[in-house]
């Protein structure tokens, strides 16, 4: 047991939303605690790593950093899979990114495809919280798109200012956590177990390699 | 780290690439002021060490090798009854600034965000007049072109020209890559474009280093790849003299040298890939996605490219792959600026000037064959009524004989 308390943890946390809203800048806040003014649009998808001890466990979260713009979005579900938990991003000051959070929702759960579709960890993160000018989208509002869509936690953030930056990433981690409570397990296992999520075709190729082998055996 | 041997070894080659840029630009200088121009020379110069060296030169050259020009008269190569040519180089045509209203809010929107993302690694003054410019290029262009659609990092690829040229020049030298060479990424379905390009990339690899492709086909898409085929690796690399090499590689080339650049990258790079597990796509993204911005050995990176494409040509590549979903209107598929091969005349102001466009590359071009192909019909069909004819005279003959004898 004791042996199994030291072993560390991969988290799998995608982070999705409209284009502009921050998900690379609240990542990049996160892992190298600075703030990029200039920043580029992601393009397809990017990743990073960061080691955390959360609750006395020492956990790697894998981050995966979407791009917004929609006609991406066939690449981005490959990323989808096998993820421990998802961050839905909007920009408070720009009400569509908002209005936009159902989308990001149903597309994650579609083409992600986890097992437990209605207990499945999310975070809802209303970013730039540091614009405000009276017409930020109000806190009850959000709270009250949470509370119809599935009891989602909600939390308000400003990559620049880093409010509740750190916050975010944690509660997100230790959703991933709660769900991944039951397989603990250490990385080449999890590893392989990822594999089998993302490498559907590819064990299929294998399995059309193998069919002919057999043949021949008769 | 830095021991004093290495760096008199740095400063020996920093040197020799400084006399070599030198003898390269003179050497295509006098490409450029030869008239006729020989096109084929001077997409040698792109290809080989260096590229076209500097923005002077790219100045005059990229119009060249884009096709750009007002008004052009087009002369058979084997016609010698030349007449004095009184056309412009370059297009001056401005009229595209009156599109500069997009009428389709979402796409105005995206273009927006990503514009103020622009320029974000170059360090000039008046980058916010660039940004305005690049705004109203964009617009425009997809105000004109109701049927592309934007993705992001076109935004990048405008940014290159603008950087080189004006306003309306950047805006002609856009649409030119964006016909001749990237069109296929603004179909609505990835499936019909981008898709392909990552598709096509990984058969390269397949095909001519085996090794590679065995560590990484368990990815059947890298995303970590799309960025460098769709932009140029313009979203990627933080130096626009870098930047700008790939261009002048690019548009000297079939359509396919970014994909060919992409496969480049991943197979000069094969060592990182030594202790890479089977399906870990985390830790090969990783090993990826921060090439373009450190250490992009982009010298040999391009030789190799043009290894590549020697060993596995674009033709080959593409006839083995025929059904991977590009449409019929794919640049890819028809590389019109490769196949020029009649003389164009243009007078620049008062002076003069010849273009050659020789016949380059790609044999297998169809206009020939089927100009051949109709040569030798015609040749049957005047043969046929010779004969005919000939047939007819001896048949004549023979009865004028006849009747005689009766």
């Amino acid at each position: 047991m004791e042996k199994k308390k030291n072993k560390k943890v991969f988290l799998k946390v995608v982070i999705i939303g409209d284009s502009g809203v921050g998900k690379t800048s609240l990542i990049h806040r996160y892992t190298s605690t600075r703030f990029l003014q200039d920043f580029k649009p992601t393009i397809g998808a990017e990743f990073s790593n960061k080691e955390v001890v959360i609750n006395g466990k020492t956990v790697v979260a894998q981050i995966w950093d979407t791009a917004g713009q929609e006609r991406y979005q066939s690449l981005g579900i490959s990323f989808y899979r096998g993820a421990d938990c998802c961050g839905i991003v909007f920009d408070r000051s720009d009400h569509s990114s908002f209005e936009n959070l159902d989308t990001w929702k149903n597309a994650f759960l579609k083409h992600g495809a986890p097992k437990e579709e209605g207990t499945f960890p999310f975070l809802v993160i209303g970013n730039k919280s540091d614009l405000d000018d009276g017409s930020l989208v109000k806190e009850r509002d959000a709270q009250q798109w949470c509370a119809d869509n599935g009891n989602l936690e909600y939390i308000e953030t400003s990559a620049k200012d880093n409010t509740s930056v750190e916050e975010a990433f944690t509660k997100l981690i230790e959703k991933g956590m709660e769900r991944e409570k039951v397989n603990l397990v250490e990385l080449p296992d999890r590893m392989s177990q990822k594999n089998k999520t993302v490498n559907l075709q590819r064990d299929v190729a294998k399995d059309v390699n193998r069919k002919p082998q057999k043949k021949k055996c008769c | 780290m830095d021991n004093p041997k290495d760096s008199l070894n740095n400063a020996l080659k920093d040197a020799k690439n400084m006399k070599g840029k030198e003898d390269k630009k003179k050497r295509i200088k006098d490409v450029l002021d030869h008239k006729p121009i020989n096109i084929r020379e001077l997409r040698e110069h792109c290809i080989s060490e260096f590229g076209l060296v500097d923005s002077s030169i790219r100045k005059k050259a990229w119009p060249i090798l884009l096709n750009i020009h007002d008004k052009v008269k087009v002369k058979d190569l084997d016609d010698d009854n030349t007449t004095t040519p009184k056309f412009i180089i370059f297009d001056k045509d401005k009229s595209w600034n009156k599109h500069q209203n997009l009428e389709d809010e979402k796409t105005a929107n995206q273009i927006d965000k990503d514009v103020n993302r622009s320029f974000k690694h170059f360090t000039s003054v008046g980058i916010k007049n660039k940004i305005s410019q690049l705004s109203r290029m964009m617009n425009s262009i997809f105000q004109i072109n109701q049927d592309w659609f934007y993705y992001q990092g076109f935004h990048d690829i405008c940014s290159v020209p603008l950087m080189v040229f004006d306003e309306n020049m950047a805006f002609h030298v856009s649409i030119s890559i964006s016909n001749y060479f990237i069109k296929d990424f603004f179909k609505f379905s990835f499936d019909k474009g981008i898709n392909p390009a990552l598709m096509l990339m990984m058969k390269i690899i397949q095909v001519t280093h085996k090794e590679v492709y065995e560590k990484i086909s368990f990815l059947e898409i890298p995303p970590f790849a799309v960025s460098w085929i769709i932009t140029w690796f313009s979203h990627n690399l933080n130096s626009s003299e870098d930047i700008c090499r790939i261009f002048d590689y690019c548009t000297a080339s079939h359509p396919t040298a970014s994909i060919y650049l992409a496969a480049a990258t991943m197979i000069h790079n094969k060592d990182k890939l030594e202790d890479l597990e089977e399906g870990d796509i985390a830790s090969l993204h990783l090993i990826f996605q921060k090439l373009g911005t450190d250490n992009f050995d982009l010298e040999k990176i391009v030789a190799l490219t043009e290894d590549l494409m020697k060993t596995y040509p674009p033709e080959d590549l593409l006839y083995e792959n025929r059904k991977i979903g590009l449409e019929n209107d794919s640049p890819i598929l028809n590389p019109s600026l490769q196949l020029t091969t009649k003389i164009i005349q243009v007078a620049e102001e008062t002076q003069e000037k010849y273009i050659i466009f020789p016949h380059d590359k790609s044999p297998k071009s169809g206009k020939y064959l089927s100009v051949g192909n109709l040569a030798a019909f015609l040749i049957l069909i005047i043969l046929y009524f010779i004969v005919q004819y000939y047939r007819s005279l001896t048949w004549l003959k023979a009865e004028r004989n006849d009747s005689k004898a009766i």
